[in-house]
């Protein structure tokens, strides 16, 4: 890249690239630490973060809340699923192509969406994406013939290469697996967040009348960034399809498409790493109150399992909100910035609001 | 709109206006109004309030649909598209601020040069020239409210404008910082762009432009140097809602 092309006050891209290549180093040894079924909570934990990461991306930067994110992960689902059990051959090539597959499936319907939701904003746009994640058994069953209904779409599986067979078993590859698309999705938002198009998308946010009289097309900064978190969504989907050897609407709930905005809202909106905390305590939290209901007789147990899960998730959320408003992000964040005593605090005169100048905006 | 989509001539001048009517439903709030700024020359677009000054910088930068009349930037016609105005040499500040919240001052004014090829320096250099260069990493909202004028007066300048609106630009200024507003507009004219200003600071306006354009319930009511325009009983009429007698 010209060096000129850097934005003064952007994260240089050589550091973006660092640090992303710094997590994904951590996180690919970390799965040699884990016992199988930790490697493949990483798994999903990697895969959710596709879709929370693009979803806080499009909250933070564009202000458009998209409800229907799971959706979206199933369109990258099936789309990998169809057209890995539709290639003559197999191994990486099969993957890759079944996982470009899926991207460019939730592309398409993400553009789609997007452009529908450019021209809607606030409950009307939640309300579209909403509806879609609700349609999606419907939309499998009308076109069983393909997606096969509620029963969903199973694919091939993918095994460890032959060459690493020996030292790496079949859930930790497919964690490494995870954490790869999962970093390649998480660096190429970052990237586009702190290039020219993430302060398109933010200018849009605040103001746009503004941003449309400094030449931004606020349409279709709009329309690309849902198509881009979407195609983030998409990818997590197909990771999903490829740890789980199958994809069907009943993993696709409305539950879990709200679930994922719960991770974006706790994790901290707009923040990557947020999304990543987030991710992990929507995969861990079930799990931890699983295995705290296991030593109730059955029968209890098994009332309250789902529900408790909502009970939780509710608290959670409510307490974040109110202790951390900018969620677990935020709260790091504060932490490490906050200042030692004996400086003196900077003073900011607060912004004379309510001197003579007309607040409300005519134009 | 014919005699307009001739190629730009040598003296055309930068705006041109030509009958220019805009309705919201029953309501003119622009009726067959007329008016031209020529490079280097400051024009002063005054009126009471709900003049329809706002609706005719709307419409120039294609925020409202006209129900008549021409807009014609450099002697040709302009798109109705407001994305497009930038590109065309057109800025415009909004009658608040505008200004985006969630970025800081070097971004806000960043956001006005993006299609450049070095958007960056551009930026820098605009900023050291308002005196914004040492807040330029703070949130634009923490500024007191004069610098976040002089921001959205950058993020306008920064794309080096041909024509520059500007919406009340004195608006909630101290009588220091209107006079630097007033020498940053004649400098901005000096080089060769033609400025159209909304303003009410009456002083102001007498100051810095070569002609006043006074607007009452969307007409044209009078025009000319600001020594004229203030000699004219029908502005104070506008101004004052009270019958002058010529005597
Ligand atoms: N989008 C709109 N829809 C309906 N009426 C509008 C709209 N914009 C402006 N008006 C009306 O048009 C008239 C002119 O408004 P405009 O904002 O142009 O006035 P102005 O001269 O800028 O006034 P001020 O000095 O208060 O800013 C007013 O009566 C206003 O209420
Ligand atoms: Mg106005």
């Amino acid at each position: 890249m010209n060096r000129r092309q850097r934005l003064p006050g952007q994260r240089p891209l050589v550091r973006t690239l660092a640090l992303a290549a710094g997590w994904t180093a951590v996180a690919l040894l970390g799965t040699f630490a884990l016992d199988p079924f930790r490697n493949y909570q990483l798994a999903l934990v990697a895969a959710y973060l596709c879709a929370t990461a693009g979803l806080t991306v499009l909250v933070g930067a564009t202000g458009q809340l998209s409800l229907g994110h799971a959706a979206l992960m199933a369109v990258g689902g099936y789309g990998y699923a169809l057209t890995s059990n539709a290639l003559p051959f197999e191994g990486a090539a099969r993957f890759v192509v079944a996982l470009l597959a899926g991207a460019a499936a939730s592309a398409v319907v993400g553009l789609l969406l997007g452009l529908a939701a450019a021209r809607l904003s606030g409950p009307y746009l939640a309300g579209l994406t909403l509806a879609v994640v609700v349609a999606l058994p419907a939309v499998a069953s009308t076109w069983s013939t393909v997606l096969h209904g509620d029963q969903g779409v199973q694919t091939d599986f993918e095994g460890v290469p032959d060459a690493l067979r020996r030292i790496i078993a079949l859930e930790q590859w497919q964690a490494m697996v995870a954490v790869v698309v999962a970093a390649v999705v998480v660096t190429g938002l970052a990237l586009l967040r702190g290039g020219r198009f993430g302060l398109r998308m933010q200018a849009v946010r605040d103001d746009e009348v503004a941003a449309r009289l400094s030449g931004i097309p606020a349409g279709r900064v709009k329309v690309l960034a849902f198509a881009a978190s979407s195609v983030a969504a998409g990818l997590g989907g197909a990771v999903l399809c490829f740890v789980a050897q199958a994809v069907s609407p009943g993993a696709y709930t409305l539950g879990f498409s709200l679930l994922l905005v719960v991770a974006v809202v706790i994790g901290g909106l707009g923040s990557i790493l947020g999304a990543a905390l987030g991710s992990a305590v929507i995969v861990l939290l079930p799990w931890l109150i699983g295995r705290l209901t296991a030593g109730l007789p059955t029968d209890a147990a098994q009332r309250l399992d789902g529900n408790l899960a909502v009970l939780v998730f509710g608290l959670l959320l409510i307490t974040v909100m109110a202790l951390a408003p900018q969620g677990l992000h935020g709260a790091l964040a504060s932490r490490r910035r906050r200042r030692p005593p004996d400086t003196p605090r900077q003073i900011d005169e607060p912004a004379p609001q309510k001197v003579l100048v007309p607040t409300e905006e005519q134009r | 709109m014919s005699a307009l989509t001739a190629p730009p001539r040598e003296g055309a001048p930068r705006l041109a206006v030509r009958g220019l009517s805009v309705r919201f439903g029953g309501l003119a709030a622009l009726d067959d109004v007329s008016l031209h700024v020529d490079e280097g020359e400051v024009v002063g677009l005054i009126g009471p309030n709900g003049a329809g000054k706002t609706t005719l910088f709307n419409a120039v930068c294609g925020l409202v649909r006209p129900s008549a009349g021409s807009i014609a930037v450099g002697g040709l016609p302009l798109a109705p598209d407001p994305v497009r105005l930038a590109a065309r040499g057109v800025a415009r500040t909004l009658q608040g601020l505008g200004l985006f919240r969630g970025l800081t001052v070097r971004e806000n004014v960043l956001a006005g040069r993006l299609d450049a090829h070095d958007p960056g320096s551009d930026t820098q250099r605009q900023l050291a020239d308002l005196g914004l260069a040492e807040h330029a990493d703070r949130p634009v909202g923490d500024l007191p409210y004069p610098d976040q004028k002089k921001v959205a007066l950058a993020r306008a300048l920064v794309a080096e404008p041909r024509l520059l609106l500007l919406d009340e630009p004195a608006g909630g200024l101290g009588t220091d910082d209107i006079a630097a507003l007033g020498d940053l507009v004649r400098h901005t004219a000096a080089t060769g762009c033609a400025v159209l200003l909304v303003e009410h600071h009456v002083d102001f306006v007498m100051g810095v432009c070569d002609r006043v354009v006074v607007l009452d319930f969307g007409r044209v009511i009078a025009s000319g140097t600001p020594d004229e325009v203030a000699g004219d009983p029908a502005v104070d009429e506008a101004y004052l809602g009270i019958e002058v007698t010529a005597s």
